[in-house]
């Protein structure tokens, strides 16, 4: 595998008294999709600002190709911001030349990345207009545009999914994976797990500041075991309330997620749930990140 | 490590923004109207007030003065030999304007003259009437003990200073304090703008910020970039707009 291309090294950051990340160390390697995981207040936010060389580490070292995070870097990352914002007076054209050229691209070339983008995002009809006009979630797609357009190496996308449709959300997936392909490393932070579980590859799950874990997701999953089962029914959910030695992780009228915690028998779960209802589909599986997530954090706290 | 062509970008950026923004043309429209009715109004209102006639009683214990301060204008003067009291009640009615107390030691330099009225004398009139007073007196008092008129002459005696300038070049001309007021202006106006766009690049910090687009702006430029390309950029417009 490649050398990572982003470094953190015993990373530290304070406010006041509140420890925002706590000695945190990993590596992203090229062309990876990272998912940034963590309950709120967990320090996503801060480890993505000290990326972006919006805040500086108190301790520790960022890196990027080897070299310590500063202006120089900032070109080469693309930075979609949870709190989304652009100049809501200025033509969409224009705000996205701006930028792209604040990060360093020639007029011409900047013209050409956008109107490309814009095609593909079917907005191109809307560049002469003022950002201030458009829907919220076409301003979204120009904010995501704005992010990408002077094509960085390294993309930081903080929930990107909010307030897309379906169909662009699909659309926003699909150009996700095709950046990952032409060998663009990408940061993900979001709170969708079933988000994370489709495109990350690798994940890093911060709580309080602290990396609590990180690797492939396959291999994590795997290290669970196949504990978990996924049950879809028709009829009366109330065995679920019977059963030992398990914990739901989720249920509704008609579908759980069950977790076996150590000892337990997933055909006695089977069984159970054929006396009370009609099974629809059962699967002994690995479990989902939702589970991990939930199993960590609480674990942590 | 500082990028000109970063700063160029924002300076640019700030300056079209301003300029093409409907408050930069109201403003720059309106400013000089504004700076002319700034001027103009005071000297219209004034002349209109001016122009109320306006008449005070003078309550005389002397009986001397009151006639004089009639003689220069019988028409803001009237004497009359009503006492204080009822004058002070007919103001408080609102009959009279106002009315002035004039006691007998006045003429031997001391005690002290009164004006009373309703507040709508302001300060011209209390200067005229305070000046036709002295002048009466001092007049009456000269009378008194037979002043030669050598010594009126050198009282009288109104001294005239002629306030010329004289250029490099040599040129002589009237000093009529243009000078002066321009100076006053433009010192009012420098103070003025350096509160005004003090006030405009604040504002566009403040709408960065709550846009929330000075993540991303941050997240491409360092922060001393940004402001000097605001400050540059609106302060510009000034100059070349």
């Amino acid at each position: 595998m490649s050398d990572p291309i982003v470094l953190f090294e015993n990373v530290t950051k304070q406010f006041n008294s509140t420890r925002a990340v706590d000695n945190v160390s990993f590596e992203v390697k090229k062309g990876r999709l990272l998912g940034l995981l963590g309950p709120n207040g967990s320090g996503k936010t801060t480890i993505i600002r000290m990326l972006t060389h919006i805040l500086i580490p108190d301790a520790g070292t960022v890196r990027m190709y080897g070299n310590r995070i500063g202006p120089d870097t900032q070109a080469r990352i693309g930075y979609l911001p949870e709190e989304r914002g652009l100049y809501k007076k200025m033509k969409v054209g224009e705000q996205l030349i701006y930028l792209c050229r604040l990060r360093g691209l020639k007029h011409a070339d900047a013209q050409n990345r956008i109107r490309y983008w814009l095609d593909r995002f079917e907005a191109i009809n809307y560049i002469n207009k003022e950002l201030g006009e458009l829907s919220k979630g076409m301003q979204q797609k120009i904010q995501f545009i704005a992010t990408i357009a002077h094509d960085p190496d390294c993309l930081i996308l903080d929930e990107p999914f909010s307030g897309l449709d379906p169909i662009n959300s699909e659309l926003l997936k699909k150009i996700m994976l095709e950046l990952k392909q032409a060998g663009r490393t990408i940061f993900f932070a979001t709170h969708r797990m079933e988000h994370a579980e489709q495109l990350c590859e690798d994940l890093a799950l911060f709580n309080k500041g602290k990396l609590i874990l990180s690797g492939e997701v396959a291999k994590i999953r795997a290290s669970y075991g196949n504990n978990s089962i996924r049950i879809r029914f028709d009829g009366d959910n109330r065995f679920l309330d019977q059963l030992k030695k398990v914990r739901i992780i989720h249920r509704s009228s008609h579908y759980a997620e069950i977790r076996l915690l150590n000892g337990a028998d997933d055909q006695e779960v089977l069984a159970r749930a054929q006396e009370h209802a009609r099974i629809l589909s059962y699967e002994l599986t690995e479990p989902g990140l939702q589970e991990i997530f939930i199993d960590m954090v609480t674990k942590d706290t | 490590m500082f990028h000109l062509e970063k700063l160029y970008l924002i300076i640019k950026r700030e300056y079209l923004v301003r300029i093409r923004s409907n408050v930069f043309l109201i403003t720059t429209l309106l400013a000089p109207v504004m700076m002319i009715l700034l001027l103009v109004l005071p000297l219209i209102i004034q002349s209109l007030t001016a122009d109320r006639s306006r008449q005070f009683y003078v309550y005389d214990e002397t009986g001397m003065i009151a006639d004089r301060l009639a003689e220069t204008d019988s028409q803001f003067y009237k004497r009359v030999v009503t006492d204080p009291d009822t004058l002070r009640e007919q103001l408080i009615q609102g009959k009279i304007e106002g009315y002035i107390l004039l006691p007998h030691e006045i003429l031997d330099g001391e005690g002290r003259a009164g004006f009373y009225h309703d507040g709508s004398a302001g300060m011209s009139v209390s200067n005229r009437i305070h000046s036709d007073i002295r002048s009466a007196v001092r007049d009456i008092r000269l009378d008194r003990i037979d002043t030669p008129d050598e010594v009126r002459s050198v009282i009288a005696y109104h001294l005239t200073i002629e306030n010329r300038t004289i250029s490099e070049t040599g040129e002589e001309a009237a000093d009529n304090g243009l000078h002066a007021i321009i100076g006053f202006m433009m010192g009012f106006i420098i103070y003025g703008a350096m509160i005004g766009y003090g006030a405009v690049i604040m504002r566009s910090v403040l709408e960065e910020k709550s846009s929330r687009i000075i993540e991303v702006i941050a997240s491409s430029v360092q922060p001393f970039e940004l402001l000097l390309g605001k400050v540059i950029g609106n302060v510009s417009i000034s100059h070349i707009g």
